[in-house]
């Protein structure tokens, strides 16, 4: 995984899973990533091949991170199995959903 | 542990898999490997592989104590009409909702059991003494 500073905004990419063994650590990563300077974060899944609920779990908590420093999470390019379980679970009404 | 055997209603993949969420990815990758072997399409072998991960997942996060040493079973069949999955899991287990919804749009927990309904057909968990086999049925694409 890949953390990236970009003004206000935390862009994390290199995402290969997020499954329910690696859903802890990614949270945890990308929350000590977060600077005082950054509210917003765009994860970017068009390299994430496996997601499951609680990956998705990883992401409603980030998207709390970002909501308590006044910011926003984007999810860029997830690629179709990711997709559908982002829609199927209807996070478009939590979080913005860019691309694919 | 992989195991491939052909009965005459098709063929049948019998997996045993640590009781780990580590193995959980091994074991939805032999999954897609083997219905795409099968032939089935894209969209059937994605519901599968999502319903399956979900099922594990559950199996390993609700395993009793007791039953850690135990490895999970699983059987997924590939027939004309449908596509079976077997887990079976060595949790205290639960009653089976009659219908699963999805909980409020931030809490992090809870999805699993209504992702697995929305993808499959039909859902069966069979409550044993030691054991429980979840049955999930989906019909194939024509």
């Amino acid at each position: 995984m890949k953390t990236q500073v970009q003004g206000d905004t935390l862009r994390v990419s290199e995402v290969a899973q997020l499954g329910a063994a690696h859903a802890k650590p990614f949270r945890d990563s990308v929350r000590s990533a977060l600077g005082s300077e950054q509210k917003n974060i765009d994860v970017d899944l068009s390299q994430t091949t496996f997601m499951d609920s609680c990956g998705l779990g990883a992401l409603i908590e980030l998207n709390k991170s970002a909501s308590r420093r006044n910011g926003r999470l984007r999810v860029i390019n997830p690629q179709p199995p990711v997709r559908q379980i982002l829609e199927l679970t209807q996070m478009h009404r939590l979080f913005e959903i860019v691309g694919s | 542990m992989t195991e491939l055997s052909t009965q005459t209603k098709g063929r049948v993949l019998r997996l045993s898999a640590a009781c780990s969420l580590a193995e959980v990815p091994h074991v939805a990758q032999a999954a897609h490997r083997f219905l795409a072997e099968e032939g089935c399409a894209e969209t059937e072998i994605m519901d599968c592989e999502i319903a399956l991960v979900e099922a594990c997942n559950n199996a390993v996060q609700y395993a009793a104590a007791t039953a850690r040493g135990l490895p999970l079973g699983l059987e997924i069949s590939c027939r004309k009409t449908e596509i079976e999955l077997r887990v079976t899991d060595h949790t205290p287990g639960f009653d089976w909702p009659k219908a699963a919804t999805l909980p409020d749009s931030d809490r992090e927990h809870g999805r699993g059991l209504y992702l697995i309904s929305s993808l499959m057909d039909e859902a069966q968990y069979l409550r044993k003494r030691g054991e429980n086999v979840l049955v999930l049925r989906r019909r194939r694409e024509r």
